[in-house]
């Protein structure tokens, strides 16, 4: 089941997968254990919700990718109380360096590697936004 | 001037998320449980709806991922920052807000 459980995780961005895949794995088999104990019924429900919270995590997380891609100050600018670009930008950089220095710490070096290529895009971006900001 | 940011209302598993982790740091399937039983069973979050909505806090910076003593790798734990405290207060404030005014309105239709 675990297994099977994982196949759909391959539905998730690479960069989520990364960070999350095995504390996610790890979380499903406690949970599937605790529904088996509840009974059969449960156990059913439980998977489904499983599948249906799959499906639509990774879509959410494909569509934020995406968006991500796509962003523009003056759709950011737009929303009235978000963040801005930079700030989010800035707050992005930092949730990732804390990342790197986990994965680094911990001998994760293949992950470490992959948000050390994820904190060059979103620095090249940052700076890309802020020659934005400076020149309007 | 001070700039003040509107914060949009907090969606269910997002705030049950910041009011599990003011107790105490979490991780992941610590979470999970205490979400449940915070909701009366009424809310069983999934591992893709519990791990979305992390996901999001971290990089708003509401949360922050550390190490638990003796913690294997695969078992990081999440406590509330200071800007997620904030926000969590900020949106309690706003359902007392609108639960009182719900209550008077009740009992003035009532009256």
């Amino acid at each position: 089941m675990l297994r099977a459980w994982r196949s759909l995780l391959r539905l998730y961005p690479r960069s989520h997968r990364a960070i999350y895949g095995q504390e996610m794995a790890r979380v499903f088999e406690q949970a599937a254990q605790h529904a088996r104990e509840r009974g059969r019924l449960d156990y059913v429900h439980f998977l489904l919700c499983e599948i249906a919270g799959l499906l639509g995590g990774s879509a959410r997380e494909w569509l934020r990718a995406l968006a991500h891609k796509h962003y523009t100050p003056q759709a950011a600018s737009s929303q009235g109380g978000a963040l801005t670009g930079l700030e989010s930008a800035e707050l992005r950089i930092k949730a990732n360096l804390r990342r790197m220095e986990y994965a680094i710490a911990h001998h994760q070096f293949q992950q470490a590697r992959f948000f050390a290529e994820v904190d060059c895009r979103e620095r090249e971006e940052l700076a890309r936004l802020m020659k934005q900001h400076n020149g309007s | 001037m001070r700039r003040v940011i509107a914060q949009e209302p907090l969606t269910e598993p997002v705030l049950l998320i910041l009011l599990s982790l003011a107790a105490e740091p979490r991780h992941g399937y610590a979470l999970m449980k205490d979400i449940e039983q915070l909701s009366a069973g009424r809310v069983r979050l999934s591992t893709g709806t519990l791990y979305g909505a992390l996901h999001r806090l971290l990089e708003a910076g509401w949360i922050e991922r550390f190490d638990q003593p003796d913690t294997s790798r695969d078992k990081q734990a999440y406590r509330l920052t200071r800007t997620g405290l904030k926000s969590l207060r900020t949106e309690l404030d706003r359902m007392k807000q609108l639960t009182r005014a719900a209550a008077a309105r009740l009992a003035w239709k009532e009256a």
